[in-house]
């Protein structure tokens, strides 16, 4: 299927129409989404509607805005008017339908964009697999019979699947990375507080994320443009202004220094993994070798924070109703109730230490590469996998790489190493905080040498 | 499908058991109580081996010498407007 920007030219340029890209994007969903359980709501009228508009606009010779008639979908856990934001859970669906929609929606709606459905993922976010016990498993569309990554299982899965060309998922400890990389599609956490997370289900606030999932880093680039601005009803969102990368994509490797995370990043997962990292490393003439501070500590610190308040905002439902809950995140949540104060303290203080540390090696690194998972998808229902020697829980591993990153709030896209096969590894490009323009213009360049991108599915 | 999931995410936590302590099961089991939350049987062991895992990877953590001087990454501003 054509990527978002391509779609926009076309209906921008008259030569299709809104309603011709949303009935094609339906089509794709209502033939395909049976076998890979992508979506779990289409709001096929609403979207039928918002195309007439946006091809009314389009007759009268106005701007239908820079993702006009594009399909998009959402994480179920972003407000969507007139549908109940389930969060992956039961208990959530008997709540009353969101009266508005969440910022970002709205943004990409006001871009011409058109919301096509919401998308299936781990209940509440506690996951990276995606295998929701209500509403069943997403299935990789690389290989149907393994998982899909997670939480933004759904996200990722319906972008790899071509029934959207873009999507929005969250990311509290790699809920964005891990689905992107497990899915061969691009996934995009940019800094914490850069995109409102208004009229989102949070899960654990310290470090909720959201951000995009697309097949190119311009669609990347585009949907983030159109995402970016303040917003008041999100108190983490910063006031800046929209800093535009579209822009900047064309501007090459030239002057930027970039590095391979080394130690920590070089371990604890399958061989094929790191054998494939340093070949997109070597590719693009990165030789340079970093080592980032404590990251063990950093996977441990968010893993005791994201449990204290995860369970937190969940505590009254697990002391009246904890059958209610996904028996899959139903004990990660109870744990969660009995973390010690001090080590909930001990982890948000040792943040500080770890930020400075990092703000002291970006002053000599521009750009840092490093694994997004530690194995490719593992077949759904499998319950442990190997690493170096040592059995290890296959869903909670697959978050050893993108905590540490998260846990600082950097922003760091997900990329698909391209020739990668038969199942896709992702390639975390990372940046200082508010350096979203440095991740994507690697990442452009690395698209155009071929190092990464999306391999097309046939189906 | 459903089932074979919760069957086998059921036994990778319990893999983490047979190195828990009986302190920190009864820690579990005496915390949850002054919490108010109650914990089925069936995932009593679920739960310990998750916790078992937090306190193994916490361990380190609280270990760590950072300075006192250090402080918490969220900050409070006191504020008079409505958020």
């Amino acid at each position: 299927m054509p990527g978002a920007l391509a779609i926009a030219a076309d209906v921008r340029g008259g030569r299709q129409s809104a309603q011709e890209s949303v009935r094609d994007a339906l089509q794709r969903i209502d033939a395909r989404n049976d076998a890979i359980n992508a979506f779990t709501a289409i709001t096929a009228d609403r979207a039928m509607a918002a195309a007439k508009a946006v091809d009314a606009i389009c007759q009268t010779g106005d701007d239908p805005g820079p993702l006009a008639g594009v399909p998009f979908a959402v994480k179920n856990l972003f407000d969507v008017r007139g549908i109940t934001t389930i969060a992956g859970s039961r208990i959530d669906a008997s709540n009353a339908p969101a009266s508005r929609d969440a910022t970002l929606v709205a943004r990409l709606e006001a871009a011409g964009a058109i919301l096509v459905g919401a998308l299936n993922m781990d209940e509440y976010a506690f996951g990276f697999s995606t295998q929701n016990t209500h509403y069943g498993a997403t299935r990789n569309p690389h290989d149907p019979t393994r998982i899909a990554g997670g939480s933004s299982g759904g996200s990722a899965a319906a972008v790899a699947a071509g029934f959207v060309p873009i999507s929005l998922g969250s990311d509290t400890n790699g809920s964005i990375r891990v689905p992107a990389a497990l899915c061969g599609v691009f996934g995009m956490k940019p800094t914490f507080g850069r995109l409102s997370r208004s009229g989102t289900r949070l899960f654990a606030a310290s470090f909720d994320h959201v951000g995009p999932f697309a097949r190119s880093v311009a669609d990347v680039a585009a949907i983030y443009d159109a995402l970016q601005g303040p917003d008041a009803t999100d108190p983490v969102c910063v006031d800046r202004p929209i800093e535009p990368v579209t822009p900047l994509l064309g501007q090459g490797l030239t002057g930027l220094r970039v590095a391979i995370a080394d130690g920590y990043f070089t371990g604890g997962g399958h061989a094929e993994v790191f054998a494939a990292t340093e070949q997109a490393a070597a590719a693009l003439g990165v030789t340079n070798r970093v080592e980032l501070p404590a990251p063990e500590l950093a996977r441990a610190a968010a893993m005791v924070i994201t449990a204290s308040e995860g369970a937190e905002l969940h505590l009254a439902d697990l002391k009246t109703r904890s059958a209610d809950f996904d028996p899959m995140t139903r004990p990660l949540f109870l744990s969660g109730t009995l973390v010690p104060a001090a080590w909930y303290a001990r982890a948000q203080r040792f943040r500080t230490w770890y930020c400075n540390e990092l703000a002291r090696l970006f002053k000599d690194v521009d750009v840092i590469l490093a694994p997004a998972t530690p194995y490719p998808a593992f077949p759904i229902g499998q319950r442990m996998t190997e690493v170096d020697g040592q059995e290890l829980p296959a869903a909670g591993h697959l978050g050893v790489f993108t905590q540490p990153l998260s846990f600082a709030g950097l922003p760091v896209l997900a990329a698909p190493i391209a020739g990668v096969r038969p199942l896709p590894l992702g390639l975390q490009i990372i940046a200082a905080p508010w350096r979203e323009n440095l991740v994507l213009r690697v990442a452009a360049a690395a698209e155009a040498a071929g190092v990464v991108g999306v391999t097309p599915l046939e189906f | 499908l459903p089932t074979a999931i919760i069957a086998s995410d059921r036994e990778s936590w319990m893999a983490q058991v047979p190195r828990t302590s009986e302190s920190l099961g009864r820690y579990v089991e005496e915390a949850a109580a002054t919490m108010g939350v109650s914990i089925a049987p069936e995932d009593l062991p679920v739960v310990i081996g998750i916790f078992a895992n937090l306190a193994r990877v916490a361990q380190p953590l609280m270990a760590f010498a950072l300075p006192e001087t250090v402080e918490q990454a969220p900050t409070f501003t006191a504020r008079s407007e409505l958020l």
